[in-house]
Parts: C-alpha cells; structure tokens; sequence
C-alpha cells in the first residue's frame, strides 16, 4: 500500500508542477491571437510533451520506489516541462521578454535529459545486478511472455528455444534432466491448488539452489522440471541428476494451515544429446524417466 | 404439449460449486480477480458460497474467460486432473468404487450430465480398441478443444489414482492444437495425433476390463450397488443436449443421413426453428450433417483397407472425386491425409515387455 501511496504522491508532485510553470507563465505573458498560433509546432511539441509525459507513467508504474527511479521521474519531469512550456508559448507570448524563453532553452530541458541520463547510467547497473540474480532461470535471454507464474521459470517453450539455441552453438555436448514429483495430482487433490502452487515455486528454488551457474531451469508442465546442462558429459550429467534428487527427497515441505512435513518422491529421466533434433532428445528423456519410474514401483 | 426432449442453452442445468468452482479455485489460487472471470455470466461472486445453477451459455462464457486469464497452455490440464471423481456426491462414490476402467468410463457416460457439463463421452469398440470419444453436447465452439483436452486429462489421471499407476493411453484430437507436445507428454505419457477429426481417447482392449484390485469385499459391492442405485434416482429426468439431440438423429444413418426437413419432422420442430436453433447454439445444420459423416468415415479409415472408390460407394456418392472434395470440406484436408493420421491412431500396438 506504502508503494502505491508514494506512486500516487509522485504523480501529484508532477501535475503540480505541470500546473504551476503554466500558471507562471500565462500570469506572466499576454494571451497570442489564435490566427497567430502555429498549430505544427503546438501539435509537434505539445505532442511530444505528453508522449513524455506518457513514459514518466510508464516508468513510475513499473519500478519500485528508490534512488534509480526518483532520478528517471526528476529528469523526465523537467525534460516534460520544457516541452509543455514550448508548446505554451505558441499561446502565450512572453512579456518579461526574455526569462522565461531563456530557462527553457538553455536550463530546464538540457537539466533533464542529464538528470534522466543519470539516472539511466545507474538503471544499468542496478540491472546488471538483477541479470546476475537471474541467470539460473534465464541464461542470458530473457523473454517475459515465457515466463511461468507459478515459478517464475521458462515452460516448455522456452526450454525448446533454448536447447535449440544450444545445439545451434559451439556447445555441442548438453544433456537434458527431466525430473518429475511423485503423486503431484494427489497432494494438489488432497491440499488444494494454492499449497499445490507453492509447493511448485519452493521446489523450483530448492533445486536452483543445486545447479552451477551455466544451468538452467524450467518448468515443463505441472511437476515436471527440465535442468539443461551445457557443456556436460554424459557421466557428469548422471552425478548432477543424482544429486537433485536427493536434494528434493530430503526436502521437508511445511504446508502452511497445520506446519505438517510432507515430503516428496520424484522420478527422473536424462538424455544426452548426440545429433538427434530437440524433439527426440525430449522424447527420449520422457522415455527413460517413464522406464525409471516404472522399475521404482517394480523394486 | 410436447415432451421436453433436450435442454438448450439458457437453460440453468450445472451445479455452479461442482466443475465450475474448481476451474475458477484454480484461476482465484494464481491471483487472478474474480469478477473478471465473471463477467458476462449471470453469476455473482456469492452465489459461489451459497450455489446455484449456471447454463451452458454462461459456462462457456466462463470458460473463455478463464482461457484469457491464464496465459500458460496448462489451465485445461490442471483443471482436468482435479476433476474426478471430485466431490459430487454419489457420482463420485460411484466412480471411486469403480475396479477397472470400463467401470468407471461407464459411470462417466451414464451420468455424464452430471461429471461432464456440456460434452457427452461416449464409448466404441474397435478391434482392438476402447474408444471414448468426446461429443459436442450443446454447441461449445470455440471452447470445445479446452473442454476435450480437460476431460481427458480427467480420465487419465483419475484412473491412475484409481489404478495405482499409468496405462499407455492414445488420444485423437480434431482440433490442430498449439499446444507444446511436451504438455501432453506430462499429463497424458503420450503425444495425441492431430486433426484427425474426432476427439477420442483410446486404450487397448486388454486394460479395459483388468481389474485394478485383486480382491473386492462384499461390502464394497454392497456400497457400490447402493451408489449405482441413488445415481439412477438423480438421473431419472435428464435429457440431452440440442446439438447432441440432432447429432445422433443424424448418425444414424451416415450413409445416407437425413435432410432438414426430414430431420425437423423426426425432432418434432419446423425446418425454420430447426434451423434457427442450430444457428443459435453456434451450427449450422450442413456442418452437422457433415461431422457426423465425418465421425463414420474416420472408423472406416482407421479400420478397414478401403479405398476413397470404396468410401464412395459406401456413402452414397457418384465417383472418389466427389467423395474426395466432400471429405475435404469435413476434414478440411484430403482423404489421404485423413487416413494416415486415422492409420496412427488406430494402428497396432506393440506389446511392451
């Protein structure tokens, strides 16, 4: 609520604002007969003055509150206002002669695109941070629309697109690990979808937290995770799989109603690739977890 | 006063806590607002505390809703997997106390008005197959893929529950879906053929009656009869749907399937009403008539060795040509094509070891 709150004050700081330069400057000029008014020039810069206005919104809506963002707001302010005063003056002609053209050109707009620009300079950085924090769900390609709500990984899409832009590269040796939670359906009958949802989205950071930093995660389909291993022989590959499974084995999932235990079984299924195309590689880790799973109930 | 022989669209049938009410726990569980699912339907948001019944048009207004709300291909599959046997009182005791598949596919299509809104399931032998096909009870349009794709999913995973572990299920769907195979390599173990003109879920005829128990207690059968017998009282004035109700006047005869008139006589409506009641569920009365030939030759296909001449022959039409360019207008591709995807579908299956 805070968040939206200081939202709603920086709107408000800027429509002040807005209100007050154009108050300044109708008090201080004379009204322009409107045969005078250039209307290329009010459509060209009253334009760009709300398409400014319109990124400002944009940017407020989607950052959270903090120094990058204030920077962005400052700067894109001051670079509206001296659109919206260009625009203005087709309407009102300056009496004071003089200040008010000059803080415009030579002040107001310059001060803004440096101040934005700041504020740009440091969105970089703060970035290059948040792509470190996501490297293990990403790999260095982001695409918003694939991204799963539940887990915040890639689906199935994304996993395609990536094992293709694998196999399209240098890194000729990748394995794939297909690892599946045991009776899913039943824990989602019995605990509803909301425990079943976060219990998707912990198992998701349990087995982030197990993989190197050139893996990545997705999540296929309903329980079904997908580890690509770039780089990975097939030996290495059997180490890394056998190791998230006892991670997820050993973990001890609190359902939040009662603080209860339950833990989880998981069957599991790699495939190396070797020539054949995605959809085979996919193919035959669905096989061999199918196989795995069906030699567990026969033991 | 003619006897009310099926039930259309605005008429108030489904138990809004029951199916409705799971897809929509779902989509509240993800974070998605509730009025928005709503909107368009006559249902409120408390009438999801207190119950009540929504109609078919409403349902599939919701449905569509739903699929706007869930960006993810996955909606009708977790749907799917919640459904059955669910909480529906005796239908659901009936279907859990089922011992094999053909029990529980038959407590499905017996009272399908009230474990499936709007599809009708309904069962087919083959050779060597048990074919549960999906048939479109009340016009769902648009929303029929989502609906088929859910129900199967409801199948296969309560009978792997029931069961104990997976059975090697086969799908046909008519629909070309945009669906990731890998979807349908999760929930279903196996990847459905597409466009084949039918929606249908297959299974080797020796898993039909394999029983999953080995023993069954006299109390149990007891149990069941009694759940049998209660489902049978609920079940007394159901009728089916519109679309449904036309669709089996026409299957009948598939070689020779009967005209609009013909067809209004038999339902006891004028060709006009016949006609303006298909436009209003979403059919028209050509594109009907063609599914259900469409449903017949999709068998032959799959089945038989016979040639488009042969098909020809067998439908009543003057030379292959014509056959040809009718079964193109039914499918939407050619016969060739048509029977090698039917060929998939109903082919042999290997025995594993």
């Amino acid at each position: 609520m805070t968040g939206a709150r200081q939202k709603v004050s920086k709107y408000a700081v800027f429509a002040f604002v807005t209100f007050l330069v154009s108050l300044w400057s109708v008090c201080d000029g004379q009204w322009r007969t409107l045969a005078l008014v250039d209307w290329l020039d009010v459509v060209g810069e009253g334009g760009a003055a709300l398409v400014v206005a319109y990124w400002l919104f944009l940017i407020v809506r989607a950052r959270p509150e903090g120094r990058v963002t204030d920077q962005l707001f400052c700067g894109l302010t001051c670079v509206f206002i001296g659109f919206w005063l260009d625009a203005m003056d087709e309407f009102v002609q300056s009496d004071s002669g003089g200040f008010m053209d000059g803080a415009l050109e030579s002040v107001v707009l310059p001060a803004g695109v440096l101040i934005f620009t700041c504020g740009l300079h440091a969105w970089h950085r703060e970035q290059q941070q948040i792509n470190r924090q996501l490297r293990n769900r990403e790999q260095r390609y982001r695409d918003h629309t694939a991204v799963d709500r539940i887990t915040d990984l890639g689906g199935a899409r994304f996993l395609k697109a990536q094992l293709a832009r694998l196999q399209a590269s240098r890194i000729q040796q990748f394995s794939v690990l297909l690892l599946e939670l045991d009776d899913f359906a039943n824990f989602s009958r019995r605990y509803g979808a909301a425990a079943a949802n976060e219990l998707l989205a912990k198992v998701a950071e349990l087995l982030m937290l197990n993989l190197r930093g050139q893996d990545l995660l997705c999540r296929v389909a309903g329980a079904r995770f997908a580890v690509v291993m770039p780089a990975t022989e097939a030996a290495q590959a059997h180490v890394l799989a056998a190791e998230l499974r006892e991670a997820l084995v050993h973990y001890a999932y609190k359902l939040d109603a009662t603080g209860a235990t339950v833990y989880q079984a998981c069957r599991s299924g790699l495939a190396t690739y070797c020539g054949q195309t995605i959809d085979e590689l996919l193919l035959q880790a669905h096989a061999q977890l199918v196989a795995n799973a069906a030699q567990l109930k026969v033991a | 006063m003619t006897p009310h022989r099926w039930y259309e669209r605005e008429e108030k049938l489904w138990e809004l806590l029951h199916q409705p009410a799971i897809l929509l726990d779902l989509l509240t569980a993800d974070g998605a607002n509730l009025h928005q699912l709503l909107k368009g339907t006559a249902v409120f948001p408390q009438d999801l505390r207190t119950g009540g019944a929504i109609s078919s048009a409403d349902l599939i207004k919701l449905v569509g809703n739903a699929r706007l709300h869930d960006n993810s291909s996955e909606l009708a599959f977790r749907w799917g997997q919640s459904l059955w046997p669910g909480h529906y009182g005796a239908f659901s005791q009936l279907l859990m106390g089922a011992t094999n598949i053909a029990e529980f596919v038959q407590g499905l299509a017996d009272y399908s008005h009230f474990l499936c809104p709007l599809l009708v399931p309904r069962v087919r032998f083959t050779e060597q197959d048990c074919c549960i096909e999906w048939l479109d009870g009340i016009g769902t349009g648009e929303q029929k893929p989502f609906l088929v794709q859910a129900y199967m999913t409801g199948v296969i995973a309560a009978v792997e529950w029931l069961a104990g572990g997976r059975v090697p299920w086969r799908a046909g769907l008519s629909a070309r879906s945009l669906v990731p195979s890998e979807l349908y390599l999760t929930y279903w173990g196996a990847v459905p053929e597409l466009g084949v003109g039918l929606d249908v879920l297959l299974i080797s005829r020796e898993y039909w009656l394999k029983p999953w128990h080995s023993h069954r207690s006299q109390t149990t059968l007891t149990a069941q009869r009694r759940h049998q017998s209660q489902c049978a009282e609920f079940a007394v004035n159901v009728c089916p749907g519109f679309i449904f109700a036309v669709f089996s006047v026409l299957e009948q005869k598939p070689r020779d399937p009967p005209g609009l008139d013909a067809t209004a006589q038999i339902l006891g409506l004028s060709a006009a009403t016949l006609k303006r009641k298909l436009r209003e569920h979403g059919w028209s009365f050509q594109r009907l008539q063609d599914h259900a030939r469409l449903h017949a030759c999709v068998y032959k296909l799959g089945g038989d060795t016979a040639t488009n001449e042969q098909l020809a022959r067998y439908f009543n039409f003057n030379n292959a040509t014509n056959f040809r360019r009718a079964f193109k207008r039914w499918l939407g591709d050619t016969p060739s094509q048509g029977r090698l995807a039917a060929l998939r579908l109903f082919a042999k299956q290997t025995k594993t070891a």
